[in-house]
């Protein structure tokens, strides 16, 4: 039996604003913290929880939106019924057994489906928690067993799905056709996200792939390098270009390069920055993809010669 | 050093290399260029003037305040912008630093060729005098 979270919380009020300020304060934890950010309204009453283990973000939770989970779950399981699920949803409730665990052992959803339902479930979340701006934040420790690692979230996992919320449906489509790209072009080994550059200075990531660094911060370090290094390319180089910089004291690289992503639904491509780390020979490698792209289209394309 | 010599020497070498300059980052002078013609001097020019910020790379793992994301880049020793159109290969000399070489090549050129090339010039740069003449 989980005791109330009024009983637990530490009392320590937390500066957190925006789902990026969230991502800060999870990055910055120690490791082995496994706790419950508890957000509440202007009157004190309990909005939602985030849970939080070992850096990772478990799942978020907010009043209003339980049945969301399950509708996100049903999407992903056409074989049981909303009844059943939500049978299964009360039994999990009453025996205190994470339910998306459950449904994973019995075969009835997917991991993967499982782990984009909790990604988007807990996307959703942050913004009603910490949407309106007037949130206090609180860190409860939490006894017990952690979730499994497998269905926790980097915090730029979370930072991504909850940014791409705030973009149009055909802008999140688009959004969610750029995870199959940059799976190939960085690959085994490497990370990329994809950006965008909303109305602040610094590019906010859409979509996230790999074996990220540590925090979301860093990886917001390298939206800033490739927007920056591509802006000043393109005061001497095509806007097409692809740009990769060794990284010192390894044999990897950091590259960038623009992507514009169309659809008959927008009126302008949505511009968009990939960038991550890779191997050396990875520009090789996205080159050779880029020039392949090209020649489907049939125009003419550079790059490495085999 | 003349470097102006120096370049117009290693762009005899250059695999399909139209320009070749090189830069002083921290002066953010370029101090010498050959090129094939005066346009792709000019492009190697204007590369070259880029390169102390496309050899940086952001350092990561770094501790600082949260949501700071301008903490002091790291000095990278290679860089390459390739297009369609043009190629443009970034090395620094190993043994002064602060020279970085650029070289430019047209899109359909070999790209590793001509960033081991660049590589090449840059680390034949950074002998003293005496050594240059021996």
């Amino acid at each position: 039996m989980t005791a109330p979270v009024s009983s637990r919380e530490t009392g320590i009020r937390l500066d957190v604003r925006t789902p990026s300020d969230l991502c800060d304060f999870v990055d910055q934890m120690d490791g082995a913290a496994v706790g419950e950010l508890v957000v509440r309204g202007p009157s004190r009453e309990v909005r939602g929880i985030v849970f939080i283990e070992d850096r990772r973000v478990c799942w978020a939770a907010a009043r209003g939106l339980a049945r969301r989970l399950t509708e996100l779950l049903l999407g992903r399981a056409p074989g049981i019924s909303a009844d059943a699920m939500e049978e299964l949803f009360r039994r999990c409730k009453q025996e205190g057994t994470p339910l998306g665990e459950l449904l994973v052992a019995r075969g009835v959803v997917a991991p993967d489906d499982l782990r984009a339902a909790l990604l988007e479930h807990t996307a959703e979340s942050l913004r009603v928690l910490l949407s309106p701006g007037d949130a206090e934040v609180g860190w409860c420790v939490r006894p017990g067993p952690g979730y499994s690692a497998r269905f926790t979230f980097h915090t730029a996992e979370v930072l991504a799905r909850t940014a791409r919320r705030s973009m149009s449906r055909e802008e999140q489509v688009l959004a969610g056709e750029i995870d199959t790209a940059l799976e190939s072009a960085f690959g085994r080994g490497g990370w990329g996200a994809a950006f965008i550059r909303g109305s602040g200075a610094a590019p906010v990531p859409v979509a996230v792939f790999g074996e990220l660094p540590a925090t979301t911060r860093d990886v917001l370090r390298v939206g800033k390098w490739a927007a920056s290094a591509l802006d000043l390319a393109s005061t001497f180089q095509d806007a097409d270009a692809l740009v990769s910089a060794d990284a010192p004291g390894s044999d990897s690289v950091f590259v960038a390069w623009r992507l514009g992503l169309d659809s008959p639904g927008l009126d302008s491509p949505l511009p968009a920055i990939v960038a991550g780390r890779t191997c050396a020979q990875g520009p090789g490698r996205i080159l050779n993809q880029r020039a392949n792209g090209r020649l489907r289209t049939g125009v003419n394309h550079g790059g490495l010669r085999s | 050093m003349n470097m102006d010599g120096a370049m117009e020497q290693a762009l005899r070498g250059g695999p399909d290399a139209l320009a070749i300059a090189c830069a002083d980052v921290c002066s953010g002078f370029v101090i010498g260029a050959s090129a094939r013609g005066e346009a792709e001097r000019e492009a190697a020019t204007n590369a070259a003037a880029c390169a102390a910020q496309l050899c940086a790379t952001p350092r990561l793992d770094s501790p600082g305040d949260a949501g700071q994301l301008d903490d002091e880049d790291q000095l990278g020793t290679a860089a390459l912008v390739v297009s369609s159109r043009w190629i443009h290969a970034y090395a620094r000399a190993a043994k002064r630093p602060e020279l970085v070489v650029v070289g430019v090549a047209r899109g359909d050129a070999n790209v590793a060729l001509l960033i081991d090339w660049v590589k090449r010039v840059a680390g034949g740069l950074g002998f003293d005098e005496r050594e240059a003449k021996t």
